[in-house]
């Protein structure tokens, strides 16, 4: 009887072998986002070249022979793709009828930082608001505070909802105790980073008087978190007295749906600094937009980094008149490398992004002579 | 003569800012070796007359200040 029993446990797992598929598809797509009337070639094969069929239950979208898909209707569903005798393989699909649009300048502040942003969930992000200390000679200043505001005029813009202190130094916080007198800041966010000078004092004085707090941020924090809408610190630490303040810088990226912002500070490639951070940390960098780090440094922007980010534009916030020669030579090369279109406030003044999460496009203040 | 403080030093240039929120950017050189972000300075006919840590007085201020604006985003965002 125990033979019996033996020899049928045998015949059976030899079916359940049998009844395995042989083939798993090649798909590397887990999730695609559509607007209604996009289409999508999917890029799947088998591995013996047998015919693939498609199929969506929901049909939201429809999929031709070769895997062309046309998003016809809004909605989430779920692709199946199947072949004879092969494991059946998913592909989640979100198609999205008219999406709102992202506005993304980075104000031309010269050797300095700002970069606002206006959200698809009408929230207003601000990131430094610094003053160029470069171009600045005596009491002759470089008019960052009024290309700052031209901005926020052109686009009645009175509350500002997020505002990103990337690091300590002038120019990235200068206008910070104007900002808050002019505007409603409802947020405010740094490293927690401390220097000990007596503008640094002013600029928290200011804060104090306006009612507000500093909030602090770490790596992987999600200062915003709205579905396709996320903006997400990529790197950030507290630096100490004698450390470099630029090591502090908070980065940050902007995503909305397909397309993403990666926003450095100054922050570099050193060891211990925040692309290696950002390296670190898990999180996926890739991005269309850098800002570069550190007003094109040659401490900034390494290989590695640029090869996580892999951006098709690089915003260099410089000026025509540096005493650090920014940007550097070997920092613009890499850029070069990686085959990213460079553009530098110095040449183009304000660059102004649109995107509504799909297309991406830019128009400039100036065009270079 | 005018006051200031030493916001940063790159490049072999020593960037300071005065009370009154002008700058000047001096070569390394003209400082001693232990130039450091955040020094006290003094200059006199664009000559440095005096450079020292930042107060203690400042510091302590600044460390008050800061312990009440600085809260942890994530306690924020629990509330």
């Amino acid at each position: 009887m125990k033979k019996i029993i033996f020899i049928c446990m045998i015949m059976m797992g030899l079916l359940l072998v049998g009844c395995q598929p042989k083939y798993e598809i090649n798909s590397k797509i887990e999730q695609i986002i559509l607007r209604v009337g996009d289409t999508y070639q999917l890029n799947v094969t088998h591995p013996i070249g047998e015919d693939l069929t498609y199929r969506d239950p929901k049909q939201l979208v429809s999929i031709s022979k070769l895997g062309l898909i046309t998003a016809n209707a809004p909605g989430e569903t779920t692709i199946y793709i199947e072949a004879a005798n092969t494991k059946r393989t998913s592909i989640a699909i979100e198609v999205i009828l008219d999406p709102s649009s992202m506005r993304v300048y980075f104000v031309d502040v010269g050797q300095a930082d700002c970069m606002i942003a206006i959200l698809p969930n009408e929230e207003v992000l601000m990131i430094d608001c610094g003053l160029d200390y470069e171009s600045t000679m005596g009491d002759e200043k470089y008019p960052s505070w009024a290309h700052i505001e031209e901005i926020l005029t052109r686009e009645n813009i009175q509350v500002i909802d997020h505002l990103i202190i990337t690091h300590n130094h002038s120019d990235h916080y200068y206008y910070v105790p104007e900002l808050i007198a002019s505007y409603e800041v409802k947020h405010i966010y740094s490293s927690g980073s401390v220097r000990y000078n007596s503008q640094y004092l002013m600029i928290m004085r200011s804060i104090e008087y306006a009612g507000l707090t500093v909030e602090v941020l770490e790596t992987g924090d999600f200062i915003i978190d709205e579905g396709p809408l996320t903006l997400q610190v990529v790197a950030t630490q507290v630096v100490e007295e004698d450390e470099d303040i630029n090591y502090s810088s908070v980065m940050t990226k902007l995503t909305y749906y397909n397309r993403s912002f990666m926003l450095t500070g100054d922050a570099g490639s050193d060891p211990g600094d925040g692309e290696p951070i950002a390296l670190a940390s898990g999180i996926d960098l890739n991005s269309d937009v850098l800002k570069v780090g550190h007003h094109g440094s040659m401490y900034a922007s390494g290989t590695s980094f640029l090869q996580a980010v892999t951006p098709l534009f690089a915003i260099i916030t410089t000026a025509q008149v540096t005493s650090t020669g920014h940007p550097h030579n070997s920092a613009l090369d890499r850029l070069a490398s990686i085959e990213a279109t460079i553009l530098q406030s110095k040449d183009y003044g304000t660059v102004l992004f649109t995107t509504d999460g799909f297309d991406l496009s830019y128009t400039t203040e100036k065009v270079p002579s | 003569m005018k006051k200031g403080f030493v916001e940063m030093i790159e490049n072999n240039s020593v960037i300071v800012i005065y009370d009154d929120r002008t700058k000047d950017v001096f070569p390394m050189d003209v400082f001693p070796e232990n130039v450091k972000i955040d020094m006290q300075v003094t200059v006199e006919n664009g000559q440095i007359i005096e450079l020292l840590p930042p107060s203690d007085a400042l510091k302590k201020e600044i460390d008050e200040l800061t312990s009440k604006l600085f809260v942890s985003f994530k306690d924020r965002k629990k509330k």
